[in-house]
């Protein structure tokens, strides 16, 4: 089972605009703000027993969860994405084992008891906005 | 009738995957543009003749433009913006009546 998922993330930090239910906005999450077309980055502590991970993104207001379609070959203890739509997004990684064909329980982003933000134990998420168009050109 | 010179306004697209279309803004400088200026929605098209959109007749000064994009929940990106832009969409008054002298 993954331990510590840790967010090495270079969003720019702008103020919140979306609206989100106040029960999630209570919560001490720090959270990562950039545009969807910008990449990202999230790591984690390697699981003894595993074969490869998952990534589960789980998008807050519409509630949608996508698994990564990784398949069995991320081995790495990290992966490089970008997020697919715009909106509050939940990080979730799982240790898998081929020859046992069974994978462990989902760490979350959102869990300060196994995430990370540089050394500091601390729950996160990531906010994605609408990448703008390119610069205007008249003619 | 007069002839109006086109004006086209074009932009890369947006990277985001879940664009679904453009909103040009604009504005009447000095003023800066904002999300609440005169806007039109230019559906997929990263590029439109300023003299065809409706409200744009007639008008002609100095202006503020911004494009911004859109997914499919109605989130707008920022804008990307184009400041001082010359306009015109007024034709000059015709010269007076043709007269042919004959020597």
């Amino acid at each position: 089972m993954p331990k510590k998922i840790i967010s090495i993330i270079s969003f720019l930090v702008v103020l919140l605009s979306s609206p989100v239910s106040a029960e999630w906005l209570q919560k001490d999450y720090v959270t990562f703000f950039g545009t969807t077309d910008q990449t990202i980055t999230v790591a984690w502590n390697p699981s003894p027993s595993a074969n490869y991970y998952e990534i589960e993104l789980n998008q807050v207001e519409q509630n949608t969860k996508t698994i990564l379609p990784t398949g069995q070959s991320l081995t790495d203890t990290q992966k490089t994405f970008s997020l697919p739509k715009t909106g509050h997004f939940i990080v979730r990684v799982r240790a898998c084992n081929i020859s046992i064909n069974q994978c462990s329980t989902w760490a979350s982003s959102i869990d300060a008891t196994v995430s990370m933000v540089g050394s500091e134990s601390r729950a996160w998420w990531i906010f994605g906005y609408v990448a703008p168009p390119g610069p205007i050109v008249i003619h | 009738m007069a002839k109006i010179k086109s004006v086209t306004v074009s932009f890369p697209a947006s990277d985001s995957p879940d664009v679904v279309g453009y909103k040009l803004y604009i504005e009447e400088a000095p003023t800066a543009v904002s999300y609440d200026s005169l806007s039109f929605d230019l559906g997929n098209n990263t590029s439109v003749d300023l003299s065809t959109l409706e409200g744009m007749a007639a008008k002609k000064g100095v202006f503020n433009l911004g494009v911004s994009a859109v997914d499919s929940t109605g989130n707008e990106s920022d804008m990307s913006l184009s400041d001082n832009v010359p306009l015109g969409f007024v034709a000059p008054n015709p010269p007076g009546v043709i007269v042919i002298t004959r020597s």
